[in-house]
């Protein structure tokens, strides 16, 4: 039982942090109608300079530069390229962004190399202990950030001119457009945000009990994509429960191994996919979507 | 800021650089005046609308030659934006509610294109007096109103950006004559209050009864325009968009003109055959 309860903490913690990845993917995905492949290179970019700041700056300042660099990072990917692409169909532009993503995790993974960086957290490998169940102190602080980041940003989504804006250009974007709403800013403004929450989510990928930073993390970040994906493209609500699923399956499936044996070795790391899969099968949509993946 | 009267001189517009949709067409909407623009499918009353707010580059479509303007301001080449925030901001044809959004964030979107922030509960005030039902229906879905109120709230949106030219494209299109009524009497209140529309219309009798001024467009190009009353009075206009018949097609003066047709609206109602003409 005690399994299980970590198991569970320990999937909602990681669900959270892929919710907030395939947040910025639908964010992105609503604004524009791209399905932004570049999303875990804008995720590297963000560990990567959280890791080399904070011996100097300490971790916080770091962690600030960190999502401040992503943010602008996706901004100009929005300013420089997408936005000069005059083509009529996205999914051009869905593979423009493989091409930025090419590019952008070549050049961490070069600068990476072969070594972990670690992202000087202040939680390092502290456990709570209550009743004989082992939580992460790194597991409980990811699930505080994404609660905190996710409700601020389903907050401003819904109550300030900027979301009022960001829904309104989703819907209909000609009439947003006649109503004085600049398209360009909504798409940008997007894409930063997208940046900045992905950000946030590559310190939580690499704290405790992973190693840390290393070439491989964008790997970690893919997980992301069915999350949106079975969640609805351009669902907001979908991008949470998509990830607490994708979270929750890894976990079990992970933690439960032994009893799946007969599936072989590593089911923890297809499992997500299988449930993304199952999921499109019953709902071509995803669950909470509304437009059918046919355009991607 | 700029004001004074929307100019349209020499318009062109094409599509996809192939198709020619409006050809050298010029009109004014004096400040402050109701101006009509009427004809057919397809004559390019959308593309005029289109071209004076921007939007051409959703189409594919682009200003060829011509120019828009605003009092001293050209408005030609402009964003979307910029056209709003210089004061004119268009009522898309079909309504175009944000259907997912509640009626309360759509006035709250039409206000963002405002060229400043402080007069945007006036604005709010304003339009909620023009339609009270809005205020009803503030936290609905606007995807879940009748057709009128979707209109009324189409307007009511554009209004929050307090402009000096409001565009209407076919407003009263696919609604009940009672509520097609109601929204000619809002426009007449909003013109009233000193917002010049450009009205553009099929339903040429209850243009031509709002509008100081109409122009009518056949196949891209303004073959008619003056008086909006001598208009509703003129032969070509009744046969061809009031679809009043003639006795003895064109050989009579206006007055007996005027009188037979009376006398034949009440026993033929208009029928599509006039078109055939």
């Amino acid at each position: 039982m005690t399994t299980f309860i970590e198991l569970v903490v320990n999937g909602l913690s990681v669900g959270s942090v892929y919710a907030l990845i395939a947040l910025g993917f639908v964010i992105i995905f609503k604004a524009t109608e791209v399905v932004n492949f570049a999303h875990a290179s804008l995720l590297l970019v963000g560990g990567y300079v959280t890791a080399i700041l904070h011996d100097d700056i300490g971790f916080l300042p770091a962690l600030g530069a960190g999502i401040a660099t992503a943010a602008v990072v996706g901004a100009l990917v929005e300013f420089l390229v997408l936005r000069r692409a005059t083509v009529e169909n996205h999914a051009v532009l869905a593979i423009v962004t493989i091409g930025v993503d090419i590019m952008l995790t070549t050049e961490l993974t070069r600068r990476i190399g072969t070594e972990v960086l670690t992202l000087g957290d202040p939680w390092q490998n502290g456990i709570y202990t209550i009743g004989g169940v082992s939580i992460a102190h790194t597991r409980i602080a990811a699930l505080v950030t994404a609660a905190v980041l996710i409700s601020a940003f389903l907050l401003a989504f819904r109550y300030t001119s900027w979301g009022v804006a960001m829904r309104a250009a989703a819907e209909d974007s000609e009439t947003a457009a006649l109503m004085g709403i600049r398209l360009s800013r909504v798409s940008l403004g997007a894409w930063a945000v997208a940046g900045a929450l992905a950000a946030v989510a590559a310190l939580f990928l690499t704290v405790f009990p992973t190693p840390g930073l290393d070439r491989s993390t964008s790997f970690a970040a893919m997980k992301a994509f069915p999350a949106a994906i079975l969640g609805g493209l351009d669902s907001t609500t979908g991008a949470l429960a998509g990830g607490l699923i994708i979270g929750l399956t890894e976990s079990l499936v992970t933690g439960y191994q032994g009893d799946l044996a007969f599936m072989g070795r590593g089911i923890g790391e297809v499992a997500p996919f299988l449930v993304m899969l199952a999921v499109l099968l019953i709902r071509p949509a995803g669950l909470f979507g509304t437009r059918e993946l046919t355009r991607v | 800021m700029a004001s004074g009267a929307l100019a349209v001189r020499d318009l062109s517009v094409s599509y996809g650089k192939a198709v020619r949709a409006l050809r050298r067409v010029s009109l004014e909407v004096p400040e402050g005046s109701v101006t009509a623009v009427l004809g057919a499918n397809g004559a390019g009353k959308t593309t005029l609308l289109r071209a004076i707010s921007g939007t051409l580059s959703f189409h594919r479509g682009a200003v060829e030659g011509g120019e828009i303007s605003l009092g001293d301001r050209t408005l030609s080449g402009l964003r979307p934006s910029a056209v709003v925030a210089a004061g004119v901001v268009q009522v898309p044809e079909g309504r175009r509610v944000f259907g997912r959004l509640s009626v309360e964030e759509n006035l709250k979107a039409g206000a963002l294109g405002a060229p400043d922030r402080s007069g945007v509960a006036e604005a709010r005030g304003r339009v909620l007096e023009l339609f009270p039902v809005l205020a009803e229906r503030a936290k609905q879905r606007a995807g879940l109103l009748s057709g009128g109120e979707q209109q009324m709230l189409a307007i009511g949106r554009a209004l929050m950006a307090r402009p000096k030219v409001l565009l209407l494209d076919e407003p009263t299109l696919g609604l009940a004559p009672l509520m097609a009524e109601r929204i000619s009497e809002t426009i007449i209140e909003i013109n009233r209050q000193g917002t010049a529309v450009l009205l553009i219309e099929q339903n040429a009798a209850l243009a031509l009864e709002l509008a100081a001024t109409a122009h009518v467009l056949e196949v891209g190009e303004v073959t008619l325009h003056g008086d909006a009353a001598e208009l509703a009075a003129s032969d070509e206009i009744r046969r061809r968009y009031l679809g009043v018949a003639i006795k003895g097609e064109g050989g009579e003066g206006e007055g007996g003109a005027a009188e037979a047709g009376e006398e034949l609206r009440l026993e033929r109602p208009p029928t599509l055959e006039r078109w055939a003409g």
